[in-house]
This record gives C-alpha cells, structure tokens and sequence, in this order.
C-alpha cells in the first residue's frame, strides 16, 4: 500500500466538510458518539482487555462499519475514548478508500500478511494523519480560538502568562471540549506554541 | 432484518447512543454492543429476555414485540460456526501493536478471542 502525504491544509479541508456535513452547528463538546452511530451508521464495540490484550485502545473494522474499542476507555476513560473514537473516523473519512484499493485481506493468513507488509513509514503516515483529523474535529478550529482569545484576555493578555495561566487555560478547554489533558496540550503545543512557550519562560526567571 | 439489527434501530429510534443505552438500563457496554453485532445471541431466559425488551422500548403485546420474539427465536438457533465466520469482518483494517512486533498467528487467535467476547450462560 502507498499511503499519499496529506498536507494540514488537505486535513483541515476534509474535516471541515465533515463537520460541515455532521455537526455543522459546531457546537461544543462535539457529540462524537452520536455522529458516529446516527450519522455515519458506524457501530461501537466495546471489547474488555483489547489494549493489555493487543497493545491497540481502539480500531477500525475491515469493512469500516464497526469501531473497536477497548471496554475500560470507553467505560471509564471518557475523554479519551472520545479523542479514540474520532482517530477512527479519521481512518473512515480518509483511509477508506486507500484499503479498499489495496485489496485489504479475506482469512486470517491474508490479515497477518497484510499488516505485516505495511511498512513503518506508511503506518506513521495513517497514524498521523487520522490523529490530526481527530483534533480538528474534537477541537473545532473558530471554537478553540475563540475560547483561547477569550482566557488570554481574562488572564491579562499574552506577555503576562505563567505557567499557572496555562494551567488554567488548558483546563477551561479540557472542560469546554470534552477532551483529555494530554490531548488539549498536543493541539495547543502544535497550534498555539506561543502560549506555552510565553508562560514557561516566564516561570524560568 | 436480524435481531441484531432489529434492537440496533430500536435504540436509534429512542435517540440514545450505546453509552447512554447502557447507563439508563445497567448493562455493559461489552454485552449490548456484542448482541447488536450479532456476536452475542438473545438471552435464553425469557425473564432476561423482556428486560431487554423493555430497555429498547419495546411493549409485550405490539407487534414490534412479535418481531422482537421471532427474530430473537431464529437468532438462537444460529450454530457457532455462522458466529464464528461473521467474527473475521470485525478484524482491523490497519493493526500494530505498540511495540511494533510482527502479528503472528497467536495474536490474531487472541484478537479473535477478544472481539467475540464469552457468552454468559
């Protein structure tokens, strides 16, 4: 399989249509579930012990109809099940097409021989480029700025945050977005590095 | 329709995702989301069998209540082969394991074994 380079642009482009298409209210947290089993028709599988069991939390069915995911996240883990849930979307909005072509696999033999042969490179390049979906539909781009214009004002404006200003903020979007710490910082840390780097170094002195 | 199929409209029908549907009736979410795949079969107890009825709205006496009883008899008498041949269609599309070893045929057995879950008697 030869997994094309997707630019940002390309990725903002398809997800923007998406939500354009399922939630084009762009009301926060995104309903993820609901598009998902309403809207796409794609079903949830919960699976006790499919991360300790197969090192993976969640996965794309073969026939992209069903989103594997494992019981406990999806349980008990709910913002990060959310942000799982849209990366398999990811794979369905983007992806689909590409394993349709490459023939996909039909028995056991064939699966094994398949993931076997897709080499790292591309896989990074799957990886990456559901992840990045992901975060625009979790994370609405007008939405996310908005609301960080919003907290910076409220804070004093840009030069004067610490790190405790950062705290605050990524906390006010981890509640706005329904989303997990860790994946509120990858987005500002990619998006807005500014922040991060403005309060960081302020706490250096 | 199948049965699966069937109470997988049904709660569509009452606007409440598989988590919601699991919470409102106490049920795991492993279980309704296997018997709505058709990887689980309609319990055998017919005291189990109207709680699930009545979680998915469906009233003893209407006629969504006739197919919900015949669809769930037909679903039962599914032998475990025809489960078994459906399990391969949940395999991932793209799969790797964290530690980025090669699949082998044991960790597509335990895969397999994962997706289909253990039917409580």
């Amino acid at each position: 399989m030869n997994v094309p380079f997707l630019t940002d642009g390309q990725i903002h482009l398809s997800a923007d249509s998406f939500l354009q298409k399922y939630h084009h209210t762009l009301d926060i947290p995104v309903p993820i579930e609901e598009i998902i089993e309403q809207k796409l028709d794609i079903q949830i599988l919960s699976i006790k012990g499919f991360e300790s069991g197969c090192e993976v939390s969640g996965s794309l069915s073969k026939d992209f109809k069903t989103i594997l995911i494992d019981e406990d996240e999806f349980e008990r883990q709910i913002q990060r099940a959310r942000f799982t849930l849209a990366h398999e979307v990811g794979h369905s909005v983007l992806h689909h097409q590409l394993f349709t072509q490459s023939g996909g696999f039909n028995d056991l033999d064939s699966f094994i021989k398949f993931q076997n042969n897709l080499i790292d490179k591309d896989y990074k390049k799957l990886e990456i480029q559901a992840y990045r979906f992901a975060e625009e539909i979790i994370f609405p781009r007008e939405k996310l700025k908005k609301i960080i214009e919003e907290e910076v004002k409220v804070l004093g404006g840009l030069p004067s945050l610490n790190v405790n200003d950062l705290n605050s903020i990524l906390s006010k979007i981890c509640q706005e977005f329904d989303a997990s710490e860790r994946a509120v910082f990858n987005k500002i840390k990619r998006d807005y590095p500014n922040i991060i780097e403005i309060a960081e170094s302020a706490t250096s002195f | 329709m199948d049965f699966h199929q069937f109470i997988r409209k049904k709660r569509l029908e009452l606007g409440l995702t598989l988590r919601k549907f699991c919470k409102q009736n106490s049920y795991d979410t492993g279980y309704i989301s296997r018997l709505e795949t058709g990887l689980f079969l309609p319990p055998n107890s017919e005291r189990r069998l109207e709680k699930l009825a009545n979680a998915y709205g469906i009233q003893k006496g209407t006629q969504d209540w006739v197919e919900f009883s015949n669809l769930s008899d037909v679903a039962k008498h599914q032998i475990p082969k025809e489960i078994d041949s459906r399990v391969i269609n949940f395999l991932p599309a793209f799969f790797r394991k964290a530690s980025k070893k090669e699949v082998k045929k044991a960790d597509v057995e335990k895969l397999l074994k994962l997706i289909k879950g253990r039917q409580k008697k």
